[in-house]
């Protein structure tokens, strides 16, 4: 990091308990701390159930920490802020009774945005996504990759600051997944957002990134935190990016293997 | 959450044993009309004596249409549900009757059978074939094509076809049709006894309601309804267990 | 496209052997009198013979319709509030569960013995038998929507009752409808099995007495006027279910 980066988020001590029955709590998080930078495209990766998901809700204000607290330029966050975030979750979570169009829209018209502007949004993030042509269609006529599209739209049309996205491209398969990483690197520096991406993908995390934090498997905790210093555009076949993957894979092993052991 | 929820449950039921009484004891109703519970319970008494034999020819003629019923629906639902052409030809009729108030059959039923046990139990099994074979159609169709592919690949006979695929695999569907099934036949046998005024505890009550011997009326349909949740609860169980060891 | 073709021969060739039979059967049955298709279908057409039928009809009707309105605005209206408040639901979805797995006829006693023999008692156990399918699919449909959607409405800044009624009622919506049309199929039911088990006015009165009265023409009449009635109203089921679809 060349530039003195200004600080946009901060986690902090955050620790979340669920209730998981017989009146025994599972601690999904524990004292979780970090921060991420304006226009930085910060990455989360960890094995599946360490917590991901858990802490993208609590930074959504989806959800509410058992302790700490999540601060966006300096104010805790306790309920979504649609005007600053937009979240994108890995099941598309279309409404499969409107249109392409129509979900794209959805944000807006919450938001109460007249017809005529939303409809302009709503088909300038759909071209941005390269889903032109595809306004009318609905969701269940739509490719896994078009669906996601579709979503990303959806988060994009808030145009906020900040865009959550939880696996996004988790359950596609590898071109399609490279292919949408591509042009969410494009759009990110087209839009200069804050971009906070959790994945499982060891590729996805190295092409993608400036920095990647590694979690450690049940509690959720933070393992460490990696720079991504290699220039972009980048090649997801070059050495530097193999030597990224290398590192979180060790780093990363042991994790999965103890919470495969643990059932 | 389960506890309170039991909890309600058991509130809810005494609450409204307790309007019910009060609205009669008070006299906002005709006791005539509305007997209150006490008087309910009385009558739950002399309940043994009162449904004895109707209780022995209703049972009879419901377990017999089951067997049948069920029986026959199951075979014709596995052969139906696993032909294209059979299928597709008969289904539309299977449906059709299905989906029509099939009481308009009982008195043609009557021209041909009399009054009597036989055409109460051919309603009954008429009454309980159809859902069955419909259900079991379903499940044999749902049936995932690529295990039929393989016991082909390994040379299985068209009976083991059936035996160890097709019928293991829509079993789930077979035990939902036979919980089914048995509501289906009482349901039968009800309305029969009632159209023909002859017999069983469907006769009896249509007696008891022309009579307004109500507080008697009141506790055999109480028995009978509770009877009926009883037979569903087991069966529902017995169904969960299945599915649990297919998944 | 030859496959179909087949199918429907097969159909049509189903259906002449029942009418065959039929006419067979009537022309051969000495003990009763069995009414013939060929004495049957003339009237079945001659607009004269509905004279004293009609006012039955619309009686009928009348019951369908009111019983069937009842169940939907009870059944949504309870569906809903135990659907989207977790404590009722849990307390009173096995009850109706319960109450549902009684064979229906069982209440029609007592609801004689309340309503009386007239149009009353009829609506009620037609009510009694569609309430339960609207209400149950309401709840199934509602308490069953993917959290994620919700999740996605919440992040984008819509309140509980916006979720409500843009992202729940909408996505519960194809498993309500089928409720719906169960119920309203059921409706039908309830009213001609009420009508027949004893009754002043209706179609399955007319039945009842038809048949005691061994005036089978007018019974084979009546009971596929009442078959012609069934398929309509399942019909239009079948068009409420579709008000559902979404580009699939
Ligand atoms: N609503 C909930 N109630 C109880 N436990 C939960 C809930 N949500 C998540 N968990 C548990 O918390 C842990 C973390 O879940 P999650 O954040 O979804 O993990 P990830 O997204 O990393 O796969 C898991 O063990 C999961 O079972
Ligand atoms: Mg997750």
């Amino acid at each position: 990091m060349e530039v003195m980066s200004k600080t946009l988020i901060e986690v902090r001590n955050l620790t979340k308990l669920y209730n998981g029955g017989l009146g025994k709590p599972i601690t999904a998080l524990q004292d979780v701390n970090f921060s991420v930078a304006k226009e930085e495209f910060f990455t989360i990766i960890g094995p599946s159930g360490c917590g991901k998901s858990t802490l993208l809700n609590l930074i959504a204000g989806l959800d509410k920490p058992s302790s700490g607290e999540v601060l966006v330029n300096g104010v805790k966050i306790n309920k979504p802020n649609p005007q600053l975030m937009a979240i994108m979750f890995q099941e598309h979570a279309l409404y499969n009774w409107r249109t392409v169009l129509r979900n794209v829209e959805f944000g807006l018209e919450i938001r109460g945005v007249s017809k005529a502007e939303r409809r302009t949004k709503a088909l300038h993030y759909i071209r941005l996504v390269g889903l032109q042509g595809f306004e009318d269609k609905y969701p269940n006529q739509l490719s896994g990759g078009m669906k996601q599209r579709a979503a990303l739209a959806r988060a994009l049309s808030l145009e906020t600051d900040i865009l959550l996205m939880d696996e996004p491209f988790g359950a596609l398969d590898e071109q399609t997944r490279l292919l949408l990483g591509l042009e969410l690197t494009r759009i990110w520096q087209e839009t200069k957002k804050t971009i906070i991406f959790v994945t499982h993908s060891l590729s996805e995390a190295a092409f993608l990134s400036d920095r990647i934090l590694v979690m450690s498997a049940r509690p959720g905790r933070v393992k460490r935190i990696y720079n991504v210093d290699i220039r972009r555009p980048r090649d997801p076949n070059s050495d530097e990016v193999n030597h990224i993957k290398a590192l979180i894979w060790n780093e990363i092993k042991d994790e999965a293997l103890s919470m495969m052991k643990g059932g | 959450m389960r506890k309170i929820a039991v909890f309600l449950q058991i509130g809810t039921i005494a609450a409204v044993i307790v309007i019910w009484e009060e609205i009669v004891v008070k006299g906002f109703v005709d006791p005539l009309f509305l007997p209150p519970p006490s008087q309910v319970l009385y009558s739950f008494a002399t309940l043994p004596a009162l449904i004895g034999l109707p209780f022995y020819e209703t049972l009879t003629k419901t377990l017999l249409s089951f067997a049948v019923g069920s029986g026959l629906g199951i075979a014709l639902g596995i052969l139906i549900g696993s032909g294209i052409f059979l299928h597709d030809v008969l289904y539309p009729y299977i449906f059709g009757l299905y989906s029509i108030p099939r009481m308009i059959f009982l008195p043609l039923i009557v021209l041909f059978l009399g009054i009597g046990f036989n055409s109460t139990l051919f309603y009954a099994v008429l009454h309980t074939v159809l859902p069955v074979i419909i259900i079991v159609i379903g499940g044999v169709r749902a049936v995932d094509k690529r295990l039929i592919l393989y016991a082909v690949s390994v040379g299985a006979t068209l009976t083991q076809i059936y035996t160890k695929v097709i019928i293991p695999a829509a079993l789930p569907s077979i035990i939902a049709a036979l919980r089914l099934g048995i509501i289906f036949s009482l349901l039968g046998v009800l309305i029969a006894e009632m159209y023909l005024s002859l017999s069983g505890i469907g006769f009896l009550m249509q007696k008891l309601s022309f009579a307004f011997r109500s507080a008697d009326l009141f506790a055999v349909t109480i028995c009978v309804a509770v009877i009926a949740i009883v037979i569903s609860v087991l069966l529902g169980e017995f169904q969960k267990k299945i599915g649990e060891r297919q998944i | 496209m030859r496959f179909k073709f087949k199918v429907l021969i097969f159909q049509f060739f189903i259906l002449f052997l029942i009418i065959l039979v039929w006419e067979l059967t009537s022309a051969n049955v000495s003990i009763i009198f069995l009414a013939p298709p060929t004495q049957v279908f003339p009237l079945l057409f001659n607009i004269w013979y509905y004279a004293d039928i009609l006012p039955h009809i619309s009686i009928t009707g009348f019951e369908i319709l009111v019983s069937f309105g009842l169940a939907t605005s009870t059944g949504l209206s309870v569906g809903f509030m135990l659907g989207t408040w977790k404590l009722l639901r849990t307390t009173y979805e096995p009850l109706l569960a319960a109450l549902y797995a009684v064979p229906s006829v069982v209440w029609y006693p007592l609801l004689l013995l309340f309503l009386g023999l007239d149009v009353a008692s009829k609506i009620a156990f037609a009510y009694i038998l569609s309430f339960f399918p609207i209400v149950l699919s309401t709840i199934q449909g509602v308490s069953q929507v993917d959290v994620v959607l919700v999740k996605a409405a919440y992040s984008m800044g819509a309140s509980k009752l916006t979720t409500f009624y843009k992202v729940i009622i909408p996505a519960a919506l194809p498993i309500i409808l089928s409720g719906i049309s169960t119920g309203l199929a059921l409706c039908v039911t309830g009213v001609i099995v009420g009508e027949m088990l004893g009754g002043i006015r209706g179609l399955g009165v007319l039945i009842a007495s038809a048949a005691t009265r061994f005036e089978t023409a007018r019974y084979f009449v009546l009971t596929i006027l009442v078959i012609i009635i069934a398929f309509a109203v399942n019909y239009c089921g079948k068009i409420i279910e579709r008000l559902g679809g979404r580009g699939a």
